[in-house]
């Protein structure tokens, strides 16, 4: 019952991912990095792979191979210390790499993968791939696209046919592909690209705009001191990431070099409008492949039903918004670009070892289920895409003294007032021996099985009384209903969210002045006149309040009697700290209570 | 001869049933397997989450500290700035005690046989005065947050003819 992993096999990276309890992980590397420089290095006596190779390049330039990818299926031999190499075996020490670290991640042996090459691969390159992992030491068991793995990675096998676009920009490539989908068949129509063309080519304009504008403020080139260059290089990148999610990056770099005059430091900021404008032709170049894809597919943009972006350089807002406003729709990057060609990868491996259609689909409740307490209040037991069955239950109590029912409302919905979800159900627990209210113990279960039948119970737990629903319309609901009630509840948060506190104000300033008329008969003639009128009193104030909308007044009421019982209370005991207390205090604060019918 | 068909199809129903619970049994075990091994692998993941929580925000720290290592490098050529020299260094030192303490070891560099496990070469040149693939100066301090580089000593190597 082995795992098969499944590989992205990259010019500049790689990535392994595998299928676990149903769903496809990324396999961290032995460095605890995602991504796996794909550079394989010779040293004296060892061979290291990945980003261990990647730091010794500089100085074993001839003992260091990156990008043996572009060689793949040439006859082409790599040369070290008098040793020929295929680029396949070369490959191969660098799945060997991935899987080995898969083997210690999943903690047992791996011998089979899927393994994605560029759709353009001819026949000898994929042999090749092929190869490479056999050598590894791997069945391979298919070799697939890698715009078919990322269309897996999205799920779109399943579904109609449609036309897609994958749009790969990678560190040092760019492919795009034209692919038709349909009844799990997936045809590559088209394919273009730029084998030049990449993100670090986004990083170089930084760094020579960076180092334009020192040279202009200083009369020093960057460039030509190493160390700074370094400096400068990776505060290019930084900025570069910080400018997919923001306007502005700032650059910050004291004591980058001196001369006669002392210290030189580079202080500056660059605007995602300034990058945008030193990369235009940047992006301008990937416009041109993706025109070509379209036209030898025979197809115009606005044929293409999706758009899924591959590779981390379309991170970069400009690229996004130079394909949406060439195909005129809103691209999908909702799997991590870096890693959905794996992800893909993985999941064909799962449904090739027979794992995927193993897993039991287990299903999750798209909306969050509840009951409405005191003040209509919606208050949830069961969250949103909570996967099912489950079961769920809470406490609550009586709202008022002597109540001997309570209705439970169950809910269905993100709104936080009960008015705002909708109604599932409705039933009626009666019987409940007359105490004051927050005393008697209702327990509300919430029970839903596998096939989303939701079974609702209210049992008093002091009589053992129970009464139940069963609800099996709660997934009457459709993808559309559920996403305009999850957009619903967005768009009210606030309001709701305001509407909820001024329940809870009400609530507790209620069971404040309960709280307050108990404690005064119960002391009785322990309380001197004038505290009782100053009771009396800010009780009348707090009722005269809760009858007005004004929630700030209620507000200062309450905080006004709850100081005064404060008082009183503390006086009290001082008095009479030798007396042990005669009773606790009765107040609902430990539970929630149910709605008064 | 019913009876006969009757059997047939009871049997073939027991073997249907027999396959399916074989198959739900296989699921079964594949899903615990798979959650075992995600158990244990959560155990690990979280004691490691717990050990490297700081290691991001020290691997950013780290560039104040070079900054205050650049800062007093550059004083060295000010005519009495002696005093605020060893201010500053005592800041930085306060600054890498602090380090130690949680953790962070600084990387051993200029002097050492290159290793590309804990160092990065930015530069290297060819010299007779030092022996082959020897660190002969280091850009950046390297450090470790207990086991793991933070980030490698930026380092020149020397090369042989």
């Amino acid at each position: 019952m082995s795992k098969a992993i499944g590989i992205d096999l990259g010019t500049t990276n790689s990535v392994v991912a595998v299928m676990e309890g149903g769903e496809p992980v990324v396999i961290p590397n032995a460095e605890g990095d995602r991504t796996t420089p794909s550079v394989v290095s010779f040293l004296k006596n060892e061979r290291v792979v990945g980003q261990i190779a990647k730091r010794q390049a500089i100085t074993n330039p001839d003992h260091t191979i990156s990008s043996i990818k572009r060689k793949m299926g040439s006859n082409e031999k790599i040369k070290i210390e008098g040793k020929e190499y295929t680029p396949q075996e070369i490959s191969a020490m660098v799945v060997q790499k991935l899987k080995h670290d898969a083997e210690n991640y999943l903690g047992e042996k791996v011998t089979q993968a899927v393994v994605t090459v560029p759709a353009y691969f001819t026949d000898s390159q994929r042999q090749a791939t092929k190869d490479a992992g056999t050598i590894a030491g791997l069945e391979v068991l298919r070799i697939i696209n890698e715009p078919t793995a990322a269309s897996l990675a999205y799920g779109l096998d399943k579904g109609e046919e449609q036309t897609i676009l994958v749009f790969d920009l990678g560190g040092g490539t760019f492919d795009v592909s034209i692919l038709d989908i349909g009844g799990g068949v997936f045809e590559v129509k088209a394919t273009s690209g730029n084998n030049l063309l990449g993100g670090d080519d986004f990083d170089q304009r930084i760094i020579d705009h960076l180092a334009e504008e020192f040279k202009k403020a200083h009369g020093i080139d960057l460039r030509n001191d190493k160390m700074a260059l370094q400096r400068l290089k990776e505060a290019a990148e930084k900025a570069k990431v910080e400018l997919s999610a923001l306007t502005t990056a700032a650059i910050n770099l004291p004591f980058i070099t001196a001369d006669q005059n002392g210290p030189k430091h580079f202080d500056s900021t660059l605007t995602r409008a300034q990058f945008d404008k030193l990369t235009e032709d940047l992006v301008e170049k990937t416009m041109g492949p993706t025109r070509q894809a379209i036209k030898d597919a025979g197809l115009n943009p606005s044929d293409i039903d999706r758009v899924i972006l591959v590779g981390g350089s379309t991170r970069i807002p400009a690229v996004q918004n130079a394909v949406k406003s060439y195909i005129g729709k809103e691209p999908d990057r909702s799997v991590n670009p870096d890693e959905c060609v794996a992800i893909g990868a993985a999941i064909q491996a799962g449904v090739l070892v027979g794992e995927v259609k193993d897993i039991l689909l287990l299903d999750i409740t798209p909306l969050s289920l509840g009951i409405e307490t005191l003040g209509g209040v919606a208050t949830k037991l069961i969250e949103r895409n909570t996967t099912i069955p489950t079961k769920k239950s809470q406490i609550f109590s009586t709202a008022a003294d002597f109540q001997t029912s309570v209705e439970i409302h169950v809910l269905q919905g993100e709104r936080e007032m009960a008015a705002g979800n909708k109604t599932l159900g409705r039933f009626q627990l009666v019987g409940i021996p007359p105490a004051p209210r927050g005393i008697p113990q209702i327990e509300v279960a919430f029970d839903i099985d596998a096939n989303g039948i939701v079974h609702v119970s209210a049992k008093d737990l002091g009589t053992g009384n129970e009464q139940k629903i069963t609800i099996t319309s709660s997934s009457g609901l459709n993808d559309d209903e559920i996403k305009q009630m999850v957009k619903d509840a967005e768009a009210h948060a606030e309001e709701d969210k305001r509407k909820k506190e001024e329940a809870e104000i009400r609530n507790n300033a209620d069971s404040i002045v309960y709280t307050a008329e108990k404690t005064l008969k119960e002391l009785g003639e322990k309380v001197d006149e004038s505290s009782k009128n100053k009771i009396t009193d800010e009780i009348e104030k707090v009722r005269e309040a809760l009858k007005g909308t004004d929630i700030q007044r209620i507000k200062e009421a309450t905080g006004d009697l709850t100081n005064t019982m404060y008082q009183i209370s503390s006086e009290l005991y001082s008095k009479t700290s030798e007396q042990p207390s005669q009773e606790e205090q009765a107040g609902g604060s430990d539970y929630e209570v149910v709605d008064e019918k | 001869m019913d009876e006969e068909a009757e059997l047939t199809i009871l049997r073939e129903e027991l073997e249907e049933a027999k396959s399916q619970i074989e198959d739900y049994y296989s699921r079964l075990q594949r899903l615990q397997a798979d959650f075992e091994n995600y158990k244990r692998r959560t155990r690990i993941e979280n004691e490691e989450v717990l050990k490297y929580a700081s290691f991001d925000l020290i691997r950013e720290l780290l560039e104040v500290s070079d900054n205050l290592g650049r800062a007093t490098e550059s004083m060295k050529t000010t005519e009495g700035a002696e005093g605020l020299i060893e201010g500053i260094e005592m800041i930085r030192r306060q600054f890498c005690e602090i380090l130690n303490r949680n953790g962070v070891i600084a990387i051993k560099a200029v002097g050492e046989q290159f290793d590309p496990y804990i160092h990065e070469a930015v530069m290297n040149v060819t010299s007779d005065d030092h022996p082959d693939n020897e660190v002969i100066e280091e850009f950046k301090k390297g450090y470790k947050l207990y086991d793991k580089v933070i980030r490698p000593s930026a380092v020149k190597v020397s090369k042989r003819n």
